[in-house]
């Protein structure tokens, strides 16, 4: 029985020596829901957090929210020569410790991912045993991550909330599936030859401030949103350009990371109105073939489509009239695809990852031309073959012009 | 000591063994060499696995499934298989001090850094110490209780990774040069495959013995067929470049999984199997250990070496490698061929006691 | 209240192991009177009416208030004094005849020994003495008051015979006879207790129990070397393994038809005097989950049901430990919006989740144990309200977080799942410790108890028999009836065979 005795003594004294080390209570804590990234004065970096504050909903259980703040989020800025030095310096003003596992976005400024660059960032990020790989990767257009996070915007009252929500239900003209997170970019950077994109977010009215919450109050829910831009193109780990939001969705398609369900709007044949489709299901493959020296990208895409603005002079229940608004949709499909290459081309740059699809489909061949990849990038052809078909014309059969 | 298990029971402790040894590691090892074509590399450590086991297991059939201490006595002799023995309970004390060190490595990386490790191996060596108190059959009941548990969880974590998986991130097939794969099939053949053979000291015990030498391979092909399989999926899900870099691949990918709003974090399930299994691979190690410290010191009972051991086990595990870098070199590069060392002196063994026999 | 009538039993045998006196009977009624009353102390209900014919001379002794004294009269006295004045005297009879002659409806034992012939007298037999003879005739009549046969209280059910034991041995023997009119239905008496002398009943079916449970079932009760035993809980603690475990390994209830089901598995039961409580032995851990209405309801609704006991009995053990562990360790295995509102929660807390949690619990146990204290007017309400009004205002008063209260409440309706008690008892206690694991190691913490409760699990034998079966040695043909109840026409049931444990 004396063994017993011991092992129980032995485990009581491991128990209140060793143990009860790593645990933090709630209150705590304070809960990052968003990081920005700025460009501070010289070498270093300026980190924006974003933070919940659980007053605000304490407020509302009765317990003791006699005299607490009612704003939902907080931000704090920190500066430092790298990143670990900027959370290090932000313990010194931040009360309760820093927990990133809840993080939903890193937004990084544009001055600081044009003129510095990502590459410095990226290492903390990954390494951190509580942050994730799935958060967002985000550029700020024409303004800085703090003006960003700083935002307070109607409905969701907190702008991390509002861009998830933003990317995964209303997933914008923009039309991304799930999103990029900062995994995928780093893959596309280091693991694969490509160059990363990234989700652009900007501030729907440029010069409002509302970091206030009473800005909330007025009914005008413009000035305090922050809306999805055209994504922003990346060569190695410096930014250099922007997509248009059409051009965006174009690489969204061609990549196969696009929304299942995409809005677009053409012209008409005749040119007079327009055709707005709700495409759904589209499918398809967009691969590069070399032949000796000439590189083509064939892409070949079909999907159905529902009809859900027509301002032509088209009688849509004749054949006639159906295949006119097919042919026009597949066409304005087409020619959006093709400017899109054209437009990485021009840049010299491969955003669809052109190379990589070549290097795993076609090791051989790709060995003897690597080296000449920027002659073959620019003569590359692109042939596209969009087919897209009338799946359902909507409540209506006939517009109204064409009706009298 | 009477000791009878039946053949699903020895059956679940070679799969539990082989699984969860490497599961949440063996993306890493074999992609850092082998980059894409990882799972070559797991497939190859397989069948070299399978091929080693059937030798020793055939051998063992042929002397007519003695205990392995025993085997050793008998095949060489009183005073070389005295040594032989003691290097074996070595070797096994030295393998469940390296996987106590992994668990609390996996703890304090990736759940909670700023515990301290000692908490989380003096409790695991408690519960394997009150097992070993029960006996080895007990051993043997729980993990025939808990595998259906843990099967699941581990079919269920690898099912909902396949949404997120590539097939192109595994090409280009076979691009990588053989010697790559071959390095990648190195590390990974040590840690699961040739340490299976301590399993050999439970035999013995298994109450029928027909068939036994394919239901060991079976449990071996499973267990090296999911390890597979998670390689693949983890693969595909990430690139080859971003698991070659992660310290617990498989985790890592847990954690990006989000099913709906609610099951975002579901790499709560594969923790807690991992957990569960690493506990039976190290008692199956401790208590193979206990039973070659029982036959070598003939006593009737090994309930007296138990808290000893453990605590030698803990100070092995802690003093062995003082930096987590050492310890993954040494595991990587070092543990196959020593190992291999031992499997080749059991094999050399065997043989000259079947000679022996002839004569 | 019943007037409990006992007419026309077999005398019961006598249990070995009882040391016989050396007294012998003397043929005068008399002095055996004499020295009973002395012995006795000469208590103030201890009767004796002796009857005289002639120089004939017997003597009728019993306990007042536990046999039925108007039969006395009619079924004893009327018959041999009859059968006196046909015969003149009793002499010419010999000792075996006299028993077949009188006509009595009762049956009549004899023997020669004056302690045994005391034991059966406090019992509730009646002593007949008759002068000359040197034996003394035990006839039994008894009655006393006794409680009338109703539902038991601590299992109640919706379908299914509501008849349960009560607290005399041989009402409890006739429920168990009726249910199993079988001539291989056994009953084995035994007495414990050197002082209380409590006589107790094994039960079994011939042929179709385990032989090896019911060796080992007659070697405890027969090592069993204590002063007194009131209920079966004390003589189940006597006779499980000697150990520290917090399981039960003997089954208790109060139900003649889970006793008469458990008969018919091969399992041994033992009834005891002056308790409803009937033991059944040997158990398994699953055995504790299945009610008997699981097989008097659907096969797919008591699978559900019996589900929703396995993961309530998960939910008492471990609810408040995983609050714990994630709320303290694991924050980010929590959904973002439940985080951000369990930290509102926490705002102004003064404790920390574990003592929040033992708080909580603490208060709850009080409570409950009062609410079963309490007298049947007002304990209901009293816990209800209390429980519902100390949560309300421990956390208006902002010393405990409305999730605790939660938590708390959740787990202890879930350890009321269960339909035995004793099985709750243990997740109680395990709770607490759990709970402390939890708050050192986290879910590593929660892991490692776990492992060490089913290796001790596993380790238990109940009478000889592992505890765990049939989950460990596994065995899939006994699978029917631990998690799910197959339907009974999966099975062929006339050919039962021997099952044990």
């Amino acid at each position: 029985m004396k063994a017993v005795y011991t092992i129980f003594i032995f485990t009581v004294m491991v128990f209140t020596l060793a143990g009860c080390s790593g645990r933090i209570e709630l209150n705590d804590l304070l809960l990052i829901t968003s990081v920005g990234i700025d460009k501070g004065e010289g070498d270093r970096v300026k980190l924006t957090f974003q933070a919940t504050n659980p007053q605000a909903q304490a407020g509302g259980q009765g317990s003791s929210g006699a005299g607490g703040s009612t704003n939902p989020d907080y931000t704090f800025e920190s500066e430092g020569y790298s990143v670990n030095e900027a959370v290090n310096n932000a313990r010194n003003f931040i009360s309760r410790k820093l927990f990133f596992s809840q993080m939903s976005m890193l937004v990084v400024g544009e001055e600081m991912a044009k003129e510095k660059g990502v590459k410095e960032i990226l290492d903390f990020l990954e390494r951190h045993y509580e942050i994730r790989d799935n958060y967002f990767f985000l550029i700020a257009k024409d303004s800085s991550a703090k003006e960003i996070l700083s935002t307070l915007t109607p409905i969701e009252n907190n702008s991390s909330k509002t861009i998830e929500k933003l990317i995964n239900i209303s997933e914008g003209s923009v039309g991304i599936k799930d999103g990029i997170t900062l995994e995928n970019f780093i893959r596309w950077l280091y693991g694969e030859k490509r160059s990363p994109v990234a989700l652009g977010i900007k501030k729907k009215e440029k010069n409002s401030n509302v970091s206030n919450f009473d800005t909330l109050n007025d009914i005008d829910g413009n000035p305090n949103s922050i809306q999805l831009t055209g994504l922003a193109l990346f060569n190695e780990d410096k930014q250099v350009d922007w997509f248009t939001k059409k051009e965006s969705s174009a690489w969204g398609v061609l990549t196969g990371r696009s929304a299942d369900i995409q809005n677009f709007t053409f012209h008409c044949p005749d040119g007079d109105g327009r055709i707005g489709i709700l495409l759904k299901d589209i499918k398809g493959k967009a691969v590069p073939t070399l032949k000796g020296n000439q590189l083509t990208y064939r892409i070949k895409m079909s999907g159905q489509m529902n009809l859900q603005e027509m301002s032509c002079r088209l009688k849509l229940t004749e054949e006639q009239g159906a295949n006119a608004i097919q042919t026009a949709v597949s066409k304005g499909l087409e020619k959006q695809l093709v400017e899109t290459v054209r437009k990485a081309q021009k840049l010299k740059l491969d955003f669809f990852g052109i190379q990589s699809q070549l290097f795993k489909n076609h090791p051989k061949s790709w060995e003897k031309q690597k080296d000449n990849w920027e002659a073959l990038y620019q003569e590359m052809k692109v042939k596209a073959d969009v087919q897209v078909y009338i799946e359902s014309p909507g409540a209506r059969l006939e517009n109204n012009y064409e009706s009298k | 000591m009477n000791l009878q298990v039946s053949r699903f029971q020895f059956f679940s402790i070679v799969l539990n063994f082989i699984i969860y040894s490497s599961i949440l590691m063996a993306p890493g090892i074999t992609v850092i060499n082998a980059k894409q074509d990882g799972w070559l590399s797991m497939l190859l450590a397989l069948g070299v696995g399978l091929a080693a086991n059937f030798l020793y297991l055939m051998l063992f059939k042929k002397h007519g499934y003695p205990s392995l201490f025993e085997l050793m006595d008998r095949s060489a002799g009183k005073w070389i298989g005295t040594a032989l023995n003691i290097v074996i309970v070595f070797y096994a004390l030295h393998l469940t001090a390296m996987v106590v060190r992994n668990l609390s490595n996996f703890m304090i990386t990736d759940v909670s850094p700023y515990s301290s490790p000692y908490i989380y191996q003096i409790l695991i060596l408690l519960v394997v110490a009150y097992t070993s108190y029960h006996g080895v059959k007990n051993l043997f009941l729980i993990s025939e209780l808990f595998t259906p548990f843990i099967s699941l969880f581990v079919i269920g974590s690898l099912i909902v990774i396949i949404k997120h998986f590539k097939i192109i991130e595994l090409k280009p097939f076979f691009y990588n040069p053989p010697s790559a794969i071959l390095e990648g099939a190195y590390s990974t053949l040590g840690f699961p495959f040739i340490e299976i053979m301590l399993a050999g000291a439970f035999l013995t015990y298994v109450k029928r013995k027909d068939k036994l030498v394919s239901i060991a391979l079976s449990a071996i092909a499973i267990g090296g067929a999911v390890l597979v399989i998670t390689v693949i999926l983890v693969i595909g899900n990430d690139s080859a470049y971003i698991v070659a870099r992660e310290s617990y691949p498989t985790y890592s990918v847990m954690r990006d999984v989000s099913l709906t709003t609610t099951f975002k974090r579901v790499e709560i399930i594969i923790g807690i199997a991992w957990i569960i299994g690493l506990f039976f691979k190290i008692s199956t190690c401790f208590c193979v250990a206990m039973m070659g410290i029982k036959h070598l010191s003939k006593s009737k009972t090994f309930r007296g070496y138990i808290v000893p051991c453990a605590i030698l086990v803990w100070a092995m595990s802690n003093g062995l490698h003082k930096t987590f870098i050492d310890f993954t070199n040494f595991v990587s590069m070092d543990w196959t061929l020593y190992w291999f060392t031992l499997y080749s002196f059991v094999i050399i063994t065997m043989l000259i006691g079947l000679a022996r026999k002839r004569a | 209240m019943k007037i409990y009538r006992n007419k026309n039993k077999q005398a019961k045998e006598k249990s070995a192991g009882k040391h016989l006196d050396k007294d012998a009977i003397s043929p005068e009624v008399d002095e055996n009177i004499e020295t009973i009353k002395q012995r006795l102390g000469d208590p103030f209900d201890f009767m004796a009416r002796s009857y005289s014919y002639g120089k004939d001379r017997f003597a009728l002794c019993y306990i007042d208030g536990m046999v039925s004294k108007d039969d006395l009269e009619r079924t004893i006295v009327y018959p041999l004094m009859d059968w006196l004045r046909e015969n003149d005297s009793f002499d010419t009879i010999g000792d075996r005849d006299f028993r077949q002659h009188i006509q009595i409806p009762t049956k009549m034992k004899e023997t020669t020994s004056l302690s045994s012939t005391m034991d059966d007298l406090l019992r509730g037999n009646i002593v007949l003495f008759v002068q000359g003879r040197r034996q003394a005739f035990i006839a039994s009549d008894q009655e006393w008051a006794t409680r009338a046969i109703s539902e038991p209280e601590s299992q109640t059910l919706i379908r299914g015979p509501r008849e349960g034991f009560v607290e005399t041995l041989s009402i409890n023997a006739t429920l168990i006879r009726r249910r199993i009119t079988n001539p291989a239905l056994r009953f084995k008496s035994f007495v414990i207790g050197k002082v209380t002398k409590t006589q107790i009943l094994v039960t079994y079916i011939e042929g179709y129990v385990n032989e090896n449970a019911l060796k080992e079932v007659i070697n405890r009760i027969e090592s069993v070397d204590t002063l007194e035993v009131y209920e079966t809980g004390m003589l189940e603690e006597l006779m499980e393994e000697k150990g520290y475990s917090p399981f039960p390994t003997i089954q208790s209830t109060e139900r003649p038809d889970v006793v008469c089901s458990a008969l018919t598995e091969g399992k041994v039961s033992i009834l005891m005097e002056g308790t409803p409580f009937v033991l059944i032995a040997p158990t398994t851990f699953m055995s504790f989950f299945q009610a008997a209405e699981d097989y008097y309801t659907r096969f797919d609704l008591s699978t559900f049901i019996r589900m929703i006991r396995f993961i309530s009995f998960w939910i008492s053990l471990a609810l408040p430990a995983t609050y714990v562990a994630l709320t303290t360790f694991h924050q980010e295995l929590i959904p973002t919006n439940l985080l951000v509102s369990l930290a509102a929660q926490r705002e102004g807390i003064p404790f920390p989740a574990l003592i929040e949690a033992l708080v909580m619990e603490g208060v709850f146990e009080i409570l409950r144990e009062a609410g079963i204290r309490m007298p049947r007017q007002i304990g209901p309400a009293v816990s209800i309200v209390g429980a519902i009004v100390i949560g309300e205002a421990a956390v208006a008063a902002g010393l405990v977080s409305p999730a605790i209260v939660i938590v708390v409440s959740l787990t202890a309706i879930a350890s009321f799942a269960n339909p035995y008690y004793s099985i709750s008892g243990s997740a109680r206690l395990l709770r607490f410790i759990l709970m402390l694991f939890a708050a050192s190691a986290g879910i590593f913490g929660m892991i490692v108890f776990t492992l060490a409760l089913f290796i001790h699990l596993v380790s238990l034998k109940s009478l000889g028999q592992p505890f765990l079966s049939p989950l460990a040695p596994l065995s899939v043909k006994k699978q029917k009836d631990a998690f799910f109840r197959f339907p009974l026409w999966w099975e062929d049931r006339k050919k039962k065979k021997k099952v044990g444990g």
